[in-house]
């Protein structure tokens, strides 16, 4: 089975212009792709720029934020077109939504207080798509019924409804539009852990149904251990390994997401004593020199500080950056 | 409300496991504490509704020893811990605590009592955002137990003992924070400050409320291990609740999980997450995710997504309507905490 490339980021870097002069080099030189059908996991700690890579990918940032450099390829029915360079109409009406869609960390609690759920996917509808209005509260319905919801619950309120039944909600309005990309950010952050697998469960289920690839963002490397096809580890700003996610995870190459996995207790593993990772992670507005993580980095060398590692390929699909790998 | 039959039969078994239970530092018997929900001008007492948050809960604490208490978001374990430290109104039922050689009802204590006795209880909150003043400074914030419970006066001697017991948390050098703000700290450093201020007074029981969940992955593992650390020094006793049930079989003796308020199983952590008996405690641990790659999360063997409602319990069984192993007798009989093995105790008519 050939592999379908759907979204293809290259070299991205959006930085935050604070009124002191200074900058957050939030999103500094990323590059991935996201294949049809399969999940890409990113996995970060707090600060380390998921979220606002994901508000980036479909170019909703606040006014002090500013893509500097790189392209985000999305594939159209007319080919690949760099979201970077499309003008906010062209994106809003061609593209936003109807190819790509992402679900914004913290969605489920803000919802409109005041608009019946099922309006409210109705509207996503129309406002990003040419149909009737019987025909999106035809979509609406059906949408329901595939993440789960059932159709009697239009006329219901955010409120009168449970944290998993809000998460399923967003997720049916992201889906609304059948895009070709999803993008959701933490989405299971806030739901207890049985609603979280259920809600982990229904969108495998709908990406096998519609094919769209999933760009899954989270702080906990456990989710991305049950969803993701490969993972991305990211850090400061930028993407230190890449890989298939059984490989990545039984060899972990980069110091970072080796130190990650060690903090983690396993289930049924023996009761070890944890390991955790000293220092904290870098204030973006003035990251270390070098390997951003070399404050952190139990291995680091004269080297690490004066020169900063790229990204590059170790084989098995596999990309790292550090110096003493590869 | 109907305070004389009881919520949760116990039976003889039980009873005993935790009456003749010679290392228990806490006797927990039949703990009840129900929020009355007061909207509006209350006509009737008989009328009103109460929020069932821990519902005769019964169980011991070992000197020493680490209870992990586990459960899902609204089952009660907030509720518990607080009563335990007596800081909510405990509807019925005692909290017996062993203190210089006499047990103690924590649940019957006066006011004058609880401000006598309630620094042998130190509660370590989830939020380490919230739970420090963010008015004060770090050297106040943890000096301030010594003031009200008039350890130390002098200012020299209060430093004295603050920035030891930074070092103990390794706020290292402790000059460097004592004259900070909690803002000015990192989440972790934060929760630091937080067991310094618990710890300055050498309580015996720590109640630690999901002290990690608001950390990120990197920080979490060295704050539980200050804590196992802290224990050793300090010679503690922790009730540490969570809902993740990995931590909880990695730190603790034994867990309890709690189910509406109901304590459904309690036992030996290896034996209770790698012998689950109670369909609850099988889907809690079905639905963790964790980093092997051999436990893919599939379907939880559970019934539906709509939260348990604490106002109107279920009559029989209180898992009876998400339970997918449930007969008739689950809907009409609530059943005790049964042994099904040492040291390992279910509640369900119908154990796995
Ligand atoms: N002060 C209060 N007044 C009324 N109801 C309350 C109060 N505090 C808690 N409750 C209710 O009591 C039940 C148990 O809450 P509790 O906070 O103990 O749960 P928890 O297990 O700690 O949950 P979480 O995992 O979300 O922290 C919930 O239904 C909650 O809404
Ligand atoms: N609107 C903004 N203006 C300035 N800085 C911001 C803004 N939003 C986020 N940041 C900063 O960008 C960095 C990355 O944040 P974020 O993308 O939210 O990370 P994550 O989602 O990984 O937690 C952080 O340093 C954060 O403080
Ligand atoms: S480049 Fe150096 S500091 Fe960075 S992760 Fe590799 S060894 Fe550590
Ligand atoms: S008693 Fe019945 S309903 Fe309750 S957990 Fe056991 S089998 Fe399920
Ligand atoms: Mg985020
Ligand atoms: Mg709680």
């Amino acid at each position: 089975m050939s592999m379908v490339e759907v979204l293809k980021v290259t070299n991205l870097k959006m930085w935050y212009f604070l009124e002191d002069g200074s900058k957050v080099r939030a999103v500094d030189g990323v590059t991935f792709t996201v294949f049809r059908g399969k999940t890409l996991g990113i996995v970060g700690e707090s600060g380390s720029g998921k979220s606002s890579l994901a508000m980036t990918l479909i170019r909703i940032l606040p006014l002090n934020a500013k893509i500097v450099e790189g392209s985000i390829e999305i594939a159209t029915d007319k080919g690949f077109v760099d979201i970077v360079k499309l003008n906010e109409s062209e994106l809003r009406s061609k593209i936003r939504w109807k190819y790509i869609s992402v679900i914004p960390q913290g969605a489920m609690n803000a919802l409109n207080p005041f608009m019946k759920i099922g309006d409210q996917i109705v509207e996503a509808i129309l406002l990003h798509e040419n149909i009737s209005k019987k025909e999106a509260l035809e979509r609406a319905k059906n949408i329901l019924k595939y993440v789960g919801i059932d159709p009697s619950r239009l006329d219901s309120y955010p409120h009168e409804l449970s944290g998993g039944q809000r998460q399923r909600a967003v997720i049916a309005m992201a889906l609304a539009t059948y895009p070709r990309v999803i993008v959701a950010d933490e989405p299971t952050t806030a739901l207890d852990v049985i609603t979280q697998a259920q809600v982990i469960k229904l969108l495998k289920e709908l990406q096998k149904k519609f094919n769209f690839g999933l760009i899954f963002i989270t702080h906990d490397l456990s989710l991305i251990a049950q969803i993701a096809d490969y993972v991305a580890v990211m850090y400061a700003g930028k993407i230190v390994e890449y890989g298939p996610l059984e490989k990545l995870f039984k060899e972990p190459l980069h110091p970072y997401t080796r130190a990650l996995l060690e903090a983690i207790p396993r289930l049924y593993g023996e009761k070890r004593r944890l390991r955790g990772i000293p220092g904290t992670p870098p204030d973006l507005r003035s990251p270390p020199p070098g390997c951003r993580f070399h404050p952190r980095c139990p291995y680091a060398d004269d080297i690490c500080k004066k020169e900063e590692p790229q990204l590059k390929s170790v084989g098995d699909g596999r990309l790292v950056a550090c110096h003493l790998v590869g | 409300m109907s305070v004389e039959k009881p919520l949760q039969p116990l039976s003889p078994e039980y009873e005993e496991y935790v009456n003749k239970d010679s290392e228990a530092l806490v006797r927990v018997i039949k703990l009840r504490v129900w929020y009355p929900l007061v909207r509006g001008i209350v006509i009737s007492k008989k009328k009103v509704k109460y929020v069932k948050a821990v519902n005769d809960v019964t169980f011991t604490i070992r000197q020493g020893e680490i209870f992990s208490l586990v459960g899902e978001s609204g089952c009660g374990k907030t509720t518990l811990g607080k009563a335990i430290a007596r800081l909510v109104p405990v509807t019925s039922g005692s909290v017996m605590i062993y203190l210089d050689g006499k047990e103690v009802d924590f649940a019957r204590l006066n006011e004058k009592e609880v401000r006598m006795y309630r620094r042998y209880v130190q509660v370590i909150f989830q939020d380490p955002y919230g739970s420090l003043n963010p008015r004060l400074k770090i050297r106040d914030i943890v000096a301030e137990p010594l003031y009200v419970y008039g350890i130390a006066k002098k200012k020299e001697d209060v430093d004295r003992l603050v920035m030891k017991m930074l070092e103990q948390v390794q706020l290292t050098p402790p000059q460097d924070f004592l004259d900070r703000y909690p803002h000015e700290l990192s989440g972790g450093q934060r929760q630091r400050v937080a067991i310094a201020r618990a710890l300055i007074l050498r309580p015996r029981l720590v109640v630690a409320d999901e002290p990690i969940s608001m950390l990120d992955v990197s920080l979490r593992a060295d704050i539980l291990n200050l804590m196992m650390d802290l224990k050793d020094q300090f010679n503690l006793t922790y009730l540490y609740i969570t809902h993740d049930i990995a931590t909880a079989r990695y730190v603790g003796n034994r867990i309890g999980v709690l189910y509406l308020g109901f304590l459904v199983e309690i036992g030996d952590s290896d034996k209770v997450v790698f012998n689950p008996a109670h369909p609850y405690t099988r889907a809690l641990i079905a639905a963790v995710p964790t980093v092997d790659l051999e436990k893919k999360i599939t379907d939880i063997p559970i019934k539906g997504d709509v939260p348990p409602n604490p106002i109107n319990l279920p009559e029989g069984c209180p898992f009876y309507p998400r339970c997918i192993y449930a007969r008739d007798r689950c809907a009409k009989e609530r059943p005790p905490l049964i042994k099904i093995d040492e040291e390992h105790f279910v509640a369900c008519w119908y154990p796995l």
